[in-house]
């Protein structure tokens, strides 16, 4: 069977001459929950800008068969979900319920689907007596939370996630961490919370200088002290 | 992307950036104190502002692409044109559609084009040749009030934050702007696209405003008094005063130039 997201020999060079990505391959399955650690600027965020298309570097890229190029790109960000970092990006509209119904709406869904998929992903983020609320008001973890159900509306295979506990207090990251668990997409999660990557995820990749330098099973990479420390995550 | 300044080796880069300001706001008065048909004089400070771009060593491609600056100036002037004063041409298309056209109103309009492009190159060429700093510290020397220059001084230093925050505002929206094999018409209308956007900006405004008070906060809590504590350039030196002294000869030589075979 193909994997779900096929990368070789991807390099990346921003327009200022920093290089960002240097020969990155690597396969997920579908159902994986793969963790890309590393320390900051070792490209984690860059490479998953790569998998819905918001930057192109080269090498090749496909998505459930998909390559991705100019003519694919509305069907592969369908199909992958990008939570980023900050929430604040993400919602601009003036209810929750307008930032969830951005992606159905554009897709052209009728207003009995859109209504359908906004429930559904209030539900799956248990948010669901907040469609009235202004997102600007809300708390840290609420955001990220709506930001989170604003892929989902989408239905996409692929959940693609950049520092999702960053900026969260204790309680609001440990039920981010629960959230997550309960998500049946397959992951992609950009972190240098290790914990998370204990809890969360069973494949890891180690990142620095724009290269893959690890890539196994977590609880083995987590037990690593010294290939840890000499990447910056200790 | 916003970087104007092109740090080279160059006799105009040299210069001390006071005389760089003088030389400009001279310059754009002097072009646009000529009269309207002053087609001699129009060369004449076209040929003197090229004369000094090829000399800043500036790349002509970025200066050209900068120059389309000056477009929206050059679109105000073409109704002129249409509505210009007596004698008027008068163009029938296929019998139909009836067009007046000025033959004054035109040569107002190129005129005006003329002006605004040179002006634009000659502002350039400031911007290209000069630092921010030793602009801003160009500005105090000639005693531009401070909180105008405090004002420009803080837009160009969060310009490039405020780009950065749309940048991923874009990228965000982009990643959920996405098709579907179902057959549907993707993107939405165009009313609603238009109310996104608009949406989009509120919330640049709201989260610009708190990031402004925040900096605020910084700023006083580090001892801002309005004034930043910068360091000034040095004093003018001969070659300075040389080409101040030159430039205005030629600025003032053109003018008379200009005036004169103008009508």
């Amino acid at each position: 069977m193909d994997p779900l997201i096929l990368i070789e020999q991807l390099n990346y060079t921003y327009p200022d001459g920093k290089v960002a990505l240097q020969d990155i391959s690597l396969n997920v399955n579908r159902g994986e929950k793969v963790a890309i650690v590393g320390a900051n600027g070792a490209g984690k965020s860059t490479l998953l800008l790569h998998i819905n298309g918001v930057l192109r570097g080269k090498g090749t890229i496909r998505v459930d068969g998909l390559e991705c190029n100019t003519s694919n790109l509305g069907l592969i960000r369908a199909k992958v979900g990008v939570v980023f970092q900050n929430p604040d990006d993400q919602l601009f509209s003036i209810t929750v319920y307008d930032d969830i119904a951005y992606g159905p709406r554009y897709q052209g869904l009728s207003r009995e689907e859109i209504d359908q998929r906004v429930n559904k992903a209030l539900r799956a983020v248990q948010m669901d007596a907040f469609g009235d609320r202004n997102p600007y008001r809300l708390s840290g973890g609420e955001k990220k939370r709506i930001a989170i159900a604003t892929v989902l509306s989408m239905d996409p295979d692929i959940l693609v996630f950049d520092e999702p506990t960053a900026g969260l207090d204790p309680r609001a990251r440990r039920e981010l961490i629960q959230l997550l668990q309960t998500l049946p997409q397959t992951l992609m999660i950009a972190t240098h919370d290790l914990d998370l990557v204990e809890l969360l995820t069973e494949r890891m990749i180690i990142m620095n200088n724009g290269r893959i330098v690890a890539d196994g099973p977590a609880r083995l990479l987590l037990k690593e002290e010294e290939l840890l420390l000499e990447h910056g995550l200790k | 992307m916003l970087e104007i300044y092109q740090s080279i080796q160059s006799p105009i880069h040299q210069l001390h950036a006071r005389v760089k300001i003088v030389f400009t706001l001279f310059f754009i008065l002097a072009v646009n104190l000529l009269p309207q048909h002053a087609w001699i004089g129009f060369f004449l400070f076209f040929l003197l502002i090229i004369s000094i771009l090829v000399l800043s060593k500036l790349r002509l491609k970025t200066v050209l692409k900068r120059s389309l600056l000056a477009i929206p100036f050059l679109l105000s002037a073409i109704p002129l044109i249409f509505w210009g004063p007596e004698p008027v041409m008068h163009c029938n298309i296929g019998g139909l559609i009836h067009i007046p056209i000025s033959i004054a109103g035109a040569e107002r309009c190129l005129s005006i084009m003329i002006k605004a492009w040179i002006s634009i190159l000659a502002a350039i060429l400031l911007t290209g040749t000069t630092d921010s700093h030793a602009l801003f510290s160009g500005f105090r020397q000639l005693k531009v009030p401070a909180i105008l220059i405090a004002i420009v001084e803080l837009m160009w230093r969060y310009l490039y934050v405020m780009v950065d925050e749309v940048t991923r505002l874009i990228r965000a929206r982009n990643s959920r702007s996405t098709v579907v094999n179902h057959g549907h018409h993707a993107g939405g209308s165009v009313f609603w696209r238009a109310r996104v956007t608009g949406n989009m900006a509120g919330s640049l405004f709201l989260r610009s405003i708190e990031r402004s008070e925040r900096v605020y906060a910084a700023m006083l809590s580090r001892g801002y008094n309005g004034e930043p504590v910068i360091q000034l350039n040095g004093d003018l030196t001969r070659y300075d005063r040389r080409f101040l002294f030159l430039s205005m000869f030629i600025l003032l030589l053109f003018l008379f130039a200009g005036i004169i075979t103008g009508r």
